[in-house]
Parts: structure tokens; sequence; C-alpha cells
């Protein structure tokens, strides 16, 4: 168990280095990939199953999907396999070093309770989403459908004139 | 276990920084939105450790993730729009608001 | 009223009609002479008194033009002796004269004189003062040889010294309110004043020390020295004197009677040693005037003043006398027809009115003269004995030179030239003075028989002492011309004017020129330091300065100004880093 926890965790981390590192567009993608399916592997571990399957279905079969079809897409002009260059390397990395410290030296402590095992997880998020978060649910979705139609209609295709 | 989870989400969200300051490419960026909203899910869930008889943490994850959805489907066809446009997906190269 | 302006104004109509339209030569004289005439005529016809009209007002300031006429007869002998000139100088003038400007200058000092005579305001008296002494300059100098303009210029800077003086004199006057001579408080004026307008005095009616430029003004034509420098002109000095009788105090009156006192001998003295006609009278006449100032000055102004227009009647008619000696003497083509010795008698009528009129300039009864000299004789002797001697002294003195230039013209055997028109002006004078005489006794017979008895004697001494020293013949030295002053006035007085001119310019160039030039270098200086200044501070401080700050703030902002999207996204997690040290801080 613990061997898994640390084993997504390292996968995840490397996945997302190798995001940071990859100069092909596509290969960061697929490594973005990666690195959500091991996430998802540790919220199994974390006991949210719900979550990782929602991670697996929406992010790695949704939000993927559309990314690769964007560097599909924008990638068609170039003709060759899409590179990208990089700026402020070394201001925006000692940046992000230096959040990622002061995110250390700040971490609050957590102790973590594991529940039992028995619990069913999917009939608690049920009875919770349609309780106390209904609201927050139903906006969910009228938010999901605004942003369905929007995004039809910015990226719709129109010939100049 | 606990610190190494946080000492992932702080990477992640170190990481998906990073990406987002340093690459030239619009899609690259979206990408590392994704990683900050990832480290953003994995403490929401880590956090609902703490209390075991509660889905809180769960169920923010979970409104996270539609909403990380919303947020690249919308910048994915503002991308595509803007390639149009430009002829670019360098967010460098779309200046006009700068001074000439 | 209108009558006086007329009197005055028409010789000045006519000056300036002569001087503006080119008429035929003769023209000229006689349009000036008909109105010289009609301005005689008029005299009669007057019957107010005075004009007056205000030449310049302008707030508190008021120059009234006022003329009043006191006597009468001072206005009839001025015009008359003019228009007797005038018509003289038509047959005098030589034909390549320039009639124009002559006669123009002519009517032109008539009109000046008439002011001069009738004005009764000081200043007013000082414009016509000065008018007349330009048309005296302008008409000594006619000629225009060297001769007679340096003798015009003498004339006039003498002259003007006493303007000078008599200006400063009228403005200290007019400081105390006594410009208007015809109500004067009596000695109410001080003493420097006086003295100075009695200096102006002194250089027009030719006293001493001031009296050379009388001689040397003969050089004008003969019937000029007639009117005005024995008639008129010069009797102005005494007229403004006799103007300010009611001002005149103790100390003032003893300096003018000794002025005059030392003139009429001094004149008398010079007149004796000359051969030149004209001079023997320009000397008698100073010699007269200033027993006119010395009759004023001891208080006698009254007969003071019946002197100045006898005077002016005999005198002018000598001179119109002398002038037919010269003008025969130059027909007959002497070389220089000037010097008594050498005249010749041209009419016996002449030889008449010589007589007649001489005979009023020593005082022999059936004249007019002898009214005049007997009555200042008489006054002088009232008021005050010591001054009387030098009256007395001037008595046979007179009578001395009078004899001996009469000796030379009345002795020669007598031709018979036609010269009537010459002649008229004189005789009518002659006849003038006799009438005047008769005219005279006949209302107020003489009462002091004494004094006239002994002036009589010595007249007659004088007369016979002139007719033996005529025999005498001698030379001319140079004292007898003007007691050498003529060598201080014209050597001495250019050289104190050169070395004050030269002590001037050392001055200017030594002290004022380098003070100008260590003003322009303080000048240049601070314009250095004041553009030092301006490029040091101004410019590259503060301009500069300015510029440079904003320059630098603009390109300090405009560094997370880049336009990049990521590039705000990195100051934005730069603030929020630095949110989170401080989270951690606190």
């Amino acid at each position: 168990m613990s061997i898994a926890l640390y084993f997504f965790a390292g996968l995840s981390a490397a996945a997302a280095l190798g995001v940071l590192l990859f100069r092909q567009v596509l290969y960061a993608a697929l490594s973005l990939l990666a690195c959500l399916l091991s996430l998802a592997g540790l919220y199994i571990v974390m006991q949210a199953e719900y979550i990782a399957v929602t991670q697996i279905i929406i992010y790695a079969g949704g939000i993927l999907v559309i990314i690769l079809f964007g560097i599909m897409i924008t990638s068609r002009l170039a003709g060759k396999p899409m590179q990208v260059s990089t700026q402020y390397p070394v201001i925006g990395s000692l940046l992000a070093l230096l959040i990622f410290c002061a995110l250390v030296l700040s971490q609050p402590a957590v102790t973590s309770h594991t529940s039992d095992f028995s619990t069913n997880h999917w009939q608690r998020a049920g009875r919770w989403l349609m309780t106390e978060y209904a609201l927050a649910f139903e906006t969910t979705g009228v938010l999901l459908l605004i942003c369905l139609i929007g995004a039809a209609v910015t990226a719709i295709y129109q010939r100049e004139s | 276990m606990s610190p190494v989870l946080l000492y992932l989400s702080f990477l992640l969200f170190a990481l998906g920084v990073s990406v987002v300051l340093t690459k030239r490419n619009a899609i690259v960026v979206l990408l590392g939105i994704e990683l900050i909203l990832s480290a953003a899910i994995l403490n929401a869930i880590h956090f609902n450790q703490q209390f075991p008889d509660r889905m809180d943490g769960q169920l923010f994850a979970l409104f996270i993730i539609v909403i990380a959805v919303c947020e690249a489907v919308v910048g994915m066809s503002i991308i595509i729009r803007v390639y149009r446009y430009y002829q670019t997906a360098v967010p460098d190269q779309i200046n006009e608001l700068n001074e000439r | 009223m209108a009558v006086i302006g007329l009197i005055l104004l028409l010789p000045l109509a006519a000056s300036v009609l002569a001087v503006l339209f080119p008429l035929k030569r003769f023209h000229h004289g006689m349009l000036v002479l008909i109105a010289t005439a009609a301005s005689f005529t008029l005299t009669w016809f007057a019957r107010d008194t005075s004009l007056q009209t205000s030449w310049l007002q302008s707030g508190a300031l008021n120059l009234p033009l006022f003329f009043h006429v006191e006597d009468v007869q001072l206005v009839r002998i001025i015009t008359g002796i003019s228009g007797l000139v005038q018509f003289y100088s038509l047959f005098y003038l030589s034909s390549s004269a320039n009639h124009r400007s002559y006669f123009s200058l002519l009517g032109f000092f008539t009109f000046a004189m008439l002011g001069l005579a009738t004005s009764t305001h000081l200043l007013v008296t000082f414009v016509f003062w000065e008018l007349v002494g330009y048309t005296s300059y302008r008409l000594i100098g006619f000629d225009t040889t060297t001769s007679s303009t340096s003798a015009a210029l003498k004339a006039l800077l003498i002259n003007k010294v006493g303007d000078v003086c008599f200006l400063i004199g009228i403005l200290m006057l007019a400081s105390t309110g006594l410009l208007s001579t015809s109500n004067l408080v009596p000695e109410s004026a001080g003493t420097l004043p006086l003295l100075l307008i009695f200096v102006g005095v002194v250089a027009k009616s030719a006293q001493a020390p001031l009296f050379p430029w009388l001689t040397a003004a003969m050089a004008g034509p003969t019937p000029v020295s007639a009117l005005l420098h024995s008639a008129t002109m010069v009797a102005a000095g005494v007229l403004v004197l006799l103007r300010l009788v009611p001002l005149l105090h103790d100390t003032v009156s003893t300096v003018i009677s000794f002025t005059g006192g030392v003139t009429l001998l001094l004149g008398g003295l010079l007149a004796i040693f000359s051969y030149d006609i004209k001079r023997i009278l320009a000397y008698s006449t100073i010699s007269q005037l200033g027993l006119m100032v010395l009759a004023i000055g001891a208080g006698a102004h009254a007969s003071g003043y019946l002197h100045l227009q006898t005077h002016a009647i005999f005198k002018a008619g000598l001179f119109l006398c002398a002038g037919v000696f010269i003008h025969h003497g130059v027909i007959s083509g002497h070389p220089n027809p000037n010097d008594i010795r050498h005249f010749s008698n041209p009419n016996g009528w002449l030889k008449w009115s010589w007589v007649i009129l001489s005979g009023s300039l020593v005082g022999l009864p059936l004249t007019a003269g002898f009214l005049s000299k007997e009555a200042i004789l008489h006054d002088v002797m009232t008021f005050s004995a010591s001054l009387s001697l030098f009256v007395w002294v001037s008595i046979p003195l007179t009578a001395l030179y009078v004899g001996r230039v009469s000796y030379f013209l009345v002795s020669k055997k007598t031709e018979s030239s036609p010269l009537y028109a010459l002649l008229l002006p004189a005789l009518l004078l002659s006849l003038v003075s006799v009438t005047w005489f008769v005219a005279a006794v006949t209302t107020e017979a003489p009462t002091a028989w004494v004094s006239i008895a002994v002036s009589q004697t010595l007249v007659i001494g004088g007369l016979f002492a002139g007719f033996r020293l005529a025999r005498i013949s001698f030379a001319e030295k140079s004292w007898h011309t003007n007691l050498g002053l003529d060598g201080l006035y014209d050597k001495k007085m250019p050289q104190l004017a050169t070395a004050w001119g030269r002590a001037g310019i050392a001055v200017d160039r030594q002290i004022i020129d380098r003070l100008v030039h260590a003003w322009a270098y303080i000048t240049v200086l601070f314009a250095h330091l004041t553009s030092w200044f301006d490029r040091a501070i101004v410019d590259l401080t503060l301009v500069g300065g300015s510029s440079w700050v904003v320059r630098f703030t603009g390109q300090l902002v405009r560094v997370p100004m880049s336009g990049k999207v990521q590039g705000y996204l990195l100051w934005a997690l730069f603030s929020l880093f630095l949110f989170l040290v401080l989270w951690l801080l606190l």
C-alpha cells in the first residue's frame, strides 16, 4: 500500500517533470496524460475511487483528447512535429523553486485517518451530492452547458469576409 | 505517508507554474494549468482524509475537475480561434496591446 | 486791441510775404516799407493800449501773451525809424545784394522790436529778445564776407553769454512769481536774479566789459547799424532795465550805475582815437547807452527813458548821414570809404543835418538831445552827487570827439551830388529833433539854469578842443580799438574753451570711459555667470534631471509591461510569492 502510493507519487512527479522538460508538444501532452493517470491511481490509494474514475474519464478521456485535437489543428501549417521553445527559463524556474520552498516551509501538519474499506464510498458521494451540494451540483451542470455552447461559438469556423 | 502527498502536490504546483511561465506555446501553457489544478485536487483529497466521515474535499475535487474541463474547453477554443486569426499559438506574438 | 495786433503783425506779415514770394527786387523793400508805414500810421488810431491772449495754457501752467503800449511814442519811434531806414535801404543797397532776405529781416526786426517794447511778461520779452538777437546776427553777417561773418558770430556769442544769464535770472524770478512786469512789487526780488538779468542787459546794450561786439557789428550794412546797433536793438537792454525799475534796490543800483558810468567814459575816450566813422559812432552809442544805464541806476529813470528816445532819433540820423558819406566815398572810388580823413561833402543839406544831429548828441539847445541830457544831468545831481561826476566828465568828452569828427566832415568844401533820396531820412530826423525841442520847451520851460549854463560852457569848450584835436594826426594803437579786449575775446576765450574741452575729453576718456568699460566687464561677467547657471543648473540639472527622472521611471515601468501574458503572470506569481513569504513571517 505504501509502495503503491510512492510508486504513483513518483510516477506522477516524473510525468509532471516530463511536461516541463519535453520540447515536443505532443510528448508533453502524453506526459501529462501519464501524470493524470498516475494521479488517478493515487486517488484510488487514497480511497477516493469516485474522483479517480472521474479523473480518468474526464481528464484523461476528455481534456487530453481536446488538447490533442488542438495540437493537431495548430501544427497543421508547420508540417512537422510541434516544438516549443522557452522563455525566462532561469527566472521562471527560480520562482517556481522559491514557491515550492515557501510551500514546504509553510506546510501544515496533516494527520490522515484511513477509513474503513467496507464503507461504500459511491453511495456516500451520491448522497452528499444530492443533499448538501445539490445547488453546487446543479450550478456546475449549468456551467458545463454554458461552457459547451461558448466553446462551440468561439471555435466555430467563420470564413472571413 | 502524508508529507509525501503534500510534497507531491507542491511539486506539481511548482512544475505547473514553471511550465506556465516558461513555455512559449499556448497549448503547453494549458498543460501547465492542468498540472496546477491537479495539485489542487490532490490537496483537496488529501486534506479530506483528516475527516473520514465527511466528503467535502472529494466533492471539491470533483467540482475542480469540472471547472478544469470547462477551462480547458474554453481555452482550447480560444487558442484555435486565435490561431486562425494570428496564424500562431505563441502568446508573445499576440501583442496588439503592447507598445509599438 | 485789434489795432495793436495790426501794428505788431503787419511788419511780420510783410516779412513773411517778402521771403515767401519771389517778387521783383525793388518790390520786396516796397512791401515791407508799406507795412511798416501802415503800422506807423496806425499808432494814431490805437485807442486801447493792451492786447492779451494766451500763448500756452495747460493746467496750472499759463503763459500769457500780453502786450501793453505804455508809451505810444516809443512805438512810433520804432516804426518810424524802421520805416525811414527801410526807405533809405531801398536806395543805399547795391543792386547785387539779396533784397529778399534783407528786407524780410528788416520787417521781421521791426516786428520783434515792437514785441519786445510792448510785451509785459518777461518770458515773452525773452522770446522777442532772442528774435531780435537772431535778426541782428543775420544782418551783421549780411555781406557774407569772412570779416562780417566772424563779426556776426562774435556778436552772437557775446550776446549769448548775456542771454543765458538773462534766462537764468528770469527763471529765478519766476520762482518768486515776478514774471509779469506790469504789477511789480517794489524791492521784492533777490539780488542774484537781478544781477543775472543785468548781465543780459550789459551784453545786449554793449556795456563794459561786453561791448566789443558792437564795434564788430559795424561790419553790417550802414542802415542796419543805424537801425539795430544804435537806435533800437541796443536800447532793448535799457528798456528791460526800465521795466524792472521797481525791483531795483541799492546793491543792484550801485552795480548798474557804476557799470553805466565806466561805459560812458570808456566809450567817449575810445571814440577820440578812431578814424573810422562807423566805429566812432559805435563808441558814441556805447557811451550814450552807458549814460542811460547810469541814469537808471542813479534813479533818474524818466530822464533815462527820454534820452533813450532822443538818442534813437539823433543816432539813427547820424548813422544815416555817415551812410551818405560812405556811399559817396564808395562812388568816388576811395579805397577806405569809412576813414573820416578822406571824406568829402557831397551835399549842403547833409552838412546841416549832420550839424543838427551832432548838436543833439552833445546836447546843444534847439535839439532834442538838449532836453534829455540836461534832464539826466539835473536828475543825477539831485539823486547822487558822486555819480553826477561821471556825467560832468562825459559832457566835454562827448563834445571833444564830436568836434573832432565834425571838423573833418564840415570843413570840406561842398560838392553837389544829387543824393536826395538818401538825404531825406536824415533831414526828417533832424527836423523831428528840432520840433521835439520846440514842442517840449514851449510846454515846460527849463528851470535849472545854473547847470545848463555850466554844461553848455563845457560843451562849447569841448567842441573847440575837438576842432584843435582833429588837426593832430596819430597812428592808431591796438588799445584804441576796444581797449584790447578783442584779444581777450578772440584768443584767450577760445583757448580757455579749448582747454576746458580738453579737460572734458580727458575726464571722459580717463574716468567715464573706464567706468563704462568696467560696467561692461561686470555685465559680461554676470552674463557668463548666468549662462553657466543656465547651462549647468537649469538645463542640465533641472530640465535634464527631470527628463532623466521621467525617462528612468518610464523605463522602470516598461520592464514589466513587456506585452507578454506570461510576463505579467510572472509578476503576479512573484507578488504571490511575496505574500506567501509575508504570511510565513507573520
